[in-house]
């Protein structure tokens, strides 16, 4: 490959950081382990209720048999729900189908999104934070962000220890609470078993009973 | 309004009047500047092959984003936004990409087209692409670059660029499979051909579009779609003889009367867009661009014809 000329410019930076991360990602095999992006998402083209035929100009519900076996590879899976009820490029023939709920937008999905980008570039943002810390830099950083930290740790503690105990009340009251449950429901429904109480060991009990002498039993 | 009914015009040609033809030959020159100048500098940094290679190619290049530029122009107009300056340079990038990604596809043999067609498949599922060579590099920087610049995950976007995608594969697959295509009913035969044009500049029309204008409604969106499907017919037209001396069947260079059935398929789809421009949208740039390129190549056809077309030869 030729040598680039440097150039100033955004865009000249951002070429250079595409084509470094490009062959970053090729040297630690990185492109071998996980996906960058995926553009061809067919499993979610396929949950959507809607089909757009690009040829015809005509909104189909799924499984529409009007659709025309030639429009096939230009079916679009239509994901906005906006004023697609009273459009006038219903097909006549679905026009009457009841239409499905749209799939519920995830928000969990972005979070998980965020994980797996922070996953995925663990290792670089690992040991890029390692080296940086070493620097003479790092550590001025470091000085100046310490007793921030240090409060953010104690803040954390602190709301972390919240937590914990806001969860053990919460639990303590769903148990009393399945008890309960429990204690009123029929006997042919499913019910939560209360908690069994733990075995408890029978105390020696001192006995009254007189002692038999040796000579009783002959 | 600039544009004549097209119902009114003799001979079923839908001829734009002289002030639209004069503002599209306008924008031509301007974005041919624009994009001689983005062109010459990215290949001058990213791609010496192409920078000190056959001047020609360098030129088709330039030509082709320049029509994709003006193309994306009317996107913009007939999706009702304005064509800034970040539309302008997606379009003129798609141009690019679109020209490398032909290249790829057509100028090296079928083993190496299938083998593209493979990596192109490992970019859309994983995003990674491998490197090999500078014109791959200056492939890999443009299509960062349009990444950059639109909503890459948009869903109607991003099944524009699969089924683009899907249409390049399955016109591969005729090619490389030609003796079972032989085979197939004449009429068989035409209507794979007819469909793999459509949908290759169907699709690709609908990925600037949707890059564009993410919030496209569907209907313009149907409209985009048949255009882009015109335009292949129309520029197969123009490679007739090109073509069949590469022995590459189209749909347009097996049909026996191919400048009736291009007129027809001009007629019906000029015929499609509103006359009346609403909510800020116009559908004017896209038809007088489609007359030209109609006319420009029918011309060509003609030329070629009698002269032997020469495959670097530039036309606008």
């Amino acid at each position: 490959m030729n040598e680039q000329k440097k150039l100033p410019g955004v865009e000249m930076l951002l070429d250079t950081l595409s084509l470094s991360f490009l062959r970053l990602a090729s040297t630690s095999n990185m492109a071998g382990e996980h996906p960058l992006l995926r553009i061809a998402n067919t499993a979610q083209f396929d949950k959507t209720p809607w089909l757009f035929d690009s040829v015809t100009g005509k909104l189909h519900v799924r499984g529409c048999p009007s659709i025309p076996a030639a429009s096939t590879s230009a079916l679009y899976a239509v994901h906005r729900r906006d004023n697609l009820e009273g459009t006038t490029l219903r097909c006549k023939r679905c026009s009457d189908m009841k239409l499905k709920k749209d799939p519920p937008n995830d928000a969990s999905d972005m979070l998980f999104g965020i994980l797996a980008l922070i996953e995925q570039f663990g290792t670089i943002l690992r040991e890029r934070g390692n080296e940086f810390r070493r620097s003479p830099r790092g550590k001025e950083f470091e000085k100046s962000l310490s007793p921030v930290i240090e409060k953010i740790d104690k803040q954390q503690k602190g709301a972390a220890g919240i937590i914990l105990s806001v969860m053990e009340q919460l639990n303590t009251a769903i148990n009393t609470l399945s008890v309960k449950a429990a204690a009123t429901d029929g006997p042919s429904t499913k019910k939560v078993q209360p908690p069994k109480k733990p075995a408890t060991k029978r105390p020696n009990r001192p006995t009254n009973r007189p002692k038999r002498s040796k000579g009783d039993s002959q | 309004m600039e544009y004549q009914d097209v119902r009114k015009q003799p001979l079923g040609l839908s001829r734009p009047n002289a002030k639209a033809l004069k503002r599209t030959s306008a924008l031509l020159d301007t974005y041919r500047s624009f994009n001689s100048e983005l062109f010459t500098n990215l290949t001058s940094l990213y791609c010496r092959s192409l920078d000190e290679g056959n001047p020609f190619e360098l030129r088709k290049m330039i030509e082709l984003s320049t029509k994709m530029t003006l193309v994306g122009h009317a996107c913009a107009d007939a999706a009702g936004v304005e064509f800034t300056f970040r539309r302008k340079l997606l379009s003129a990038l798609y141009g690019g990409c679109c020209f490398l990604a032909d290249s790829f596809i057509d100028d090296y043999g079928e083993e190496i087209a299938l083998r593209y067609i493979n990596r192109f498949e490992q970019l859309l599922t994983s995003g990674w692409f491998t490197v090999s060579n500078d014109r791959e590099q200056l492939f890999w920087i443009i299509i960062s670059r349009i990444f950059g610049l639109c909503d890459i995950l948009d869903p109607m976007l991003r099944q524009a660029i699969f089924s683009l995608f899907l249409a390049q594969r399955r016109d591969i697959e005729l090619r490389s499979n030609a003796i079972t295509f032989q085979r197939l009913k004449r009429s068989k035969q035409l209507q794979l051909l007819k469909t793999c044009a459509r949908d290759r500049s169907g699709h690709g029309i609908a990925v600037l579009a949707h890059c564009i204008a993410p919030s496209l409604p569907l209907q313009t969106h149907h409209f985009l779609f048949c255009a882009g499907s015109l335009i292949m017919y129309i520029d197969d037209h123009g490679d007739c003889w090109a073509d069949k001396r590469n022995s590459r069947i189209t749909y347009m260079n097996q049909v026996k009367q191919p400048e009736n059935i291009l007129t027809r398929l001009f007629t019906e789809t000029i015929s499609m867009f509103p006359a009346v421009a609403s909510q800020n949208a116009s559908f004017v740039l896209l038809t007088t661009f489609l007359y030209r390129y109609f006319t420009t190549r029918l011309e060509k056809h003609k030329t070629e014809q009698h002269r032997g077309g020469l495959s670097w030869a530039v036309y606008e």
